[in-house]
C-alpha cells in the first residue's frame, strides 16, 4: 500500500490513513483527466486549476471519499474554477484558449491534422456552456445526468443546451 | 452517433493529449495542503486576537469610566495572551522512471525516485534530484543522490555537469530492527527532504517534527532488501521521532 500524506500534521489512525490512501489514489487516478478538462474548458493554467480542485476535494474529503461523490465534486470543481479563471482573463483582457492552443500547435503540433484545428476553433466560438457540455459529454463520456450534476443545471437544460452547441458547432465548421 | 459527433470525440480526444504529463503534481498538492493547513491553524489564533482586541478596546473604556466613577485607582490590567499556533507540515510524493547507468561493479537495489525538482521556465528543463540505492561489489549498501536534467540518465554524458552522485553507506539492521539509515536530501525545490531506509515489510512511515507535529512519509521505491521512504519536513531541523508499521498498521520499530 503506498500511503502518502495528505494532511500535514493530521493524527494518522487507521481510518485517517485509510482515508489518506484514497485520496492519493483518488489523484493518481484523476489528477491528469481533470487537467485536461481544465484545458478543453479553455483555462490557460491547467494544473494551477487541477491542484486546487484537489485542494477543495481534499477539505471535503472525510464526507466525500466513503459515498463516490468524491469525482463528480472534483469534476464540478474544475468546471467552476475553470469559468473563475476564464472571468479573470476577461478582464484582464486576455484570451487565453486561443494563447495557449495556438501556442501549443506552433510549438509541439506543427503537423496536427486540418480537421482538428477546424474543429479546435470552432469550439472556441461557442459560448461557455455549449463548449463544457460538449467536453463533459464527447471527452468525459458523461451521461446527460452527471453532466447536469456537474454544471449545477436541470438535465433539460443540459439536453438543450447540447443540441444549440451541436448545431453551432457544425455551422462554425461550415463557415470555415 | 452521428459523423460530426465522431469528429468531436475524435478532435477532443487528441486535444487532451496534448497537454504533456506533469511532474512533481503530488508534491505540489502537498505543499498546498500544508499552506492550507498552515492558514488554518492560524485561523483560530489571529480571530483569537481579533476577539481579545476588540474585548480590550471594549474593557478598557468601560474600566476607565468605571474607575473616574469609583475613585480609587489600581494599576492597569495585563495584555492579552496569544500563543503562537504550532507550525505545520507537509509531504510530498511522485514516481518517475530513469535510465541510470551503473558505475562500476555496483548493482541498483531501488529505482531512483524524484525527490525534488526545480523548474526553469527560460528554457522549460527541469533539474531533478533522485535518491536510489546501490548494492556495491563488496556487499554493502549505500544511499545515494543525483541530480540531472529531466530525461538525462543518471550516470549518463551530462551527468558531470551536476557533479557526481553522492552516496553514503547504509547499516543492515539487526533481527527484530528494521532501519537501515536515513539522509537528507533538500534540493531548491523541497528544502528539508529526508530519505528513509526500512526493511520489508514496512510500510508505512510516521515521523514527528522538531516542533512535535506528525507528517507521514511516502514509500517511493521498493527493493528487494528493503524500501525507501521519502519525507518533506518542510523544516531545517530533522525529524526527532519516527515509528515504521507494516500494511496492517502493526508497529514494527520506533526510533
Amino acid at each position: 500500500m503506498d500511503v502518502r500524506a495528505v494532511a500535514a500534521g493530521s493524527d494518522a489512525g487507521p481510518s485517517s490513513m485509510d482515508a489518506m490512501a484514497a485520496f492519493a489514489a483518488l489523484f493518481d487516478e484523476s489528477f491528469e483527466a481533470m487537467r485536461r478538462l481544465a484545458y478543453l474548458l479553455g483555462a490557460d493554467d491547467p494544473e494551477n486549476i487541477a491542484q486546487e480542485a484537489f485542494v477543495r476535494l481534499h477539505g471535503r474529503w472525510q464526507t466525500l471519499y466513503d459515498d463516490s461523490k468524491a469525482l463528480p465534486y472534483l469534476r464540478a470543481m474544475v468546471v467552476n474554477l475553470s469559468r473563475s479563471r476564464l472571468r479573470h482573463l476577461r478582464v484582464v483582457r486576455r484570451t487565453p484558449p486561443d494563447v495557449m492552443l495556438d501556442e501549443l500547435s506552433a510549438e509541439s503540433h506543427a503537423m496536427a491534422r486540418q480537421e482538428h484545428r477546424r474543429i479546435r476553433e470552432a469550439l472556441g466560438k461557442l459560448s461557455r456552456r455549449q463548449r463544457e457540455v460538449l467536453v463533459l459529454r464527447y471527452w468525459l463520456d458523461l451521461d446527460q445526468a452527471a453532466i447536469a450534476e456537474t454544471l449545477g443545471v436541470a438535465v433539460g437544460t443540459v439536453k438543450a443546451t447540447t443540441s444549440h452547441a451541436m448545431t453551432n458547432l457544425r455551422k462554425h465548421l461550415e463557415e470555415w | 452517433m452521428d459523423e460530426l459527433e465522431h469528429r468531436l470525440r475524435s478532435a477532443l480526444t487528441e486535444l487532451a493529449e496534448e497537454v504533456p504529463p506533469s511532474h512533481g503534481a503530488w508534491e505540489e498538492q502537498q505543499r498546498r495542503l500544508a499552506l492550507k493547513s498552515r492558514r488554518d491553524r492560524r485561523r483560530p489564533a489571529v480571530m483569537a486576537a481579533v476577539a481579545a482586541a476588540v474585548v480590550a478596546l471594549i474593557a478598557v473604556p468601560v474600566v476607565i469610566i468605571n474607575q473616574q466613577v469609583s475613585s480609587p485607582v489600581d494599576p492597569a490590567g495585563s495584555l492579552p495572551l496569544v500563543t503562537n499556533p504550532p507550525e505545520s507540515s507537509r509531504a510530498q510524493v511522485s514516481k518517475s522512471r530513469v535510465q541510470y547507468v551503473p558505475l562500476k561493479g555496483e548493482s541498483l537495489v531501488t529505482e531512483p525516485a524524484i525527490v525534488g525538482s526545480q523548474y526553469f521556465t527560460n528554457d522549460r528543463t527541469m533539474l531533478l534530484t533522485y535518491a536510489y540505492t546501490v548494492r556495491m561489489p563488496d556487499g554493502d549498501w549505500q544511499l545515494c543522490r543525483a541530480q540531472n536534467m529531466e530525461g538525462q540518465p543518471i550516470n549518463g554524458p551530462q551527468q558531470t555537469t551536476f557533479g557526481t552522485p553522492s552516496c553514503q553507506p547504509l547499516h543492515q539492521p539487526k533481527d527484530g530492527k528494521f532501519f537501515w539509515g536515513r539522509r537528507e536530501m533538500s534540493s531548491p525545490g523541497a528544502p528539508g527532504t529526508w530519505v528513509y531506509v526500512m526493511s520489508h515489510p514496512a510500510d508505512n512511515l510516521m515521523l514527528a517534527r522538531a516542533d512535535d507535529s506528525l507528517l507521514m512519509a511516502q514509500s517511493k521505491a521498493v527493493g528487494k532488501d528493503f524500501v525507501l521512504f521519502v519525507a518533506y519536513v518542510g523544516s531545517p531541523k530533522p525529524p526527532i521521532r519516527w515509528t515504521v508499521r507494516d500494511a496492517s498498521n502493526q508497529t514494527l520499530q520506533d526510533g
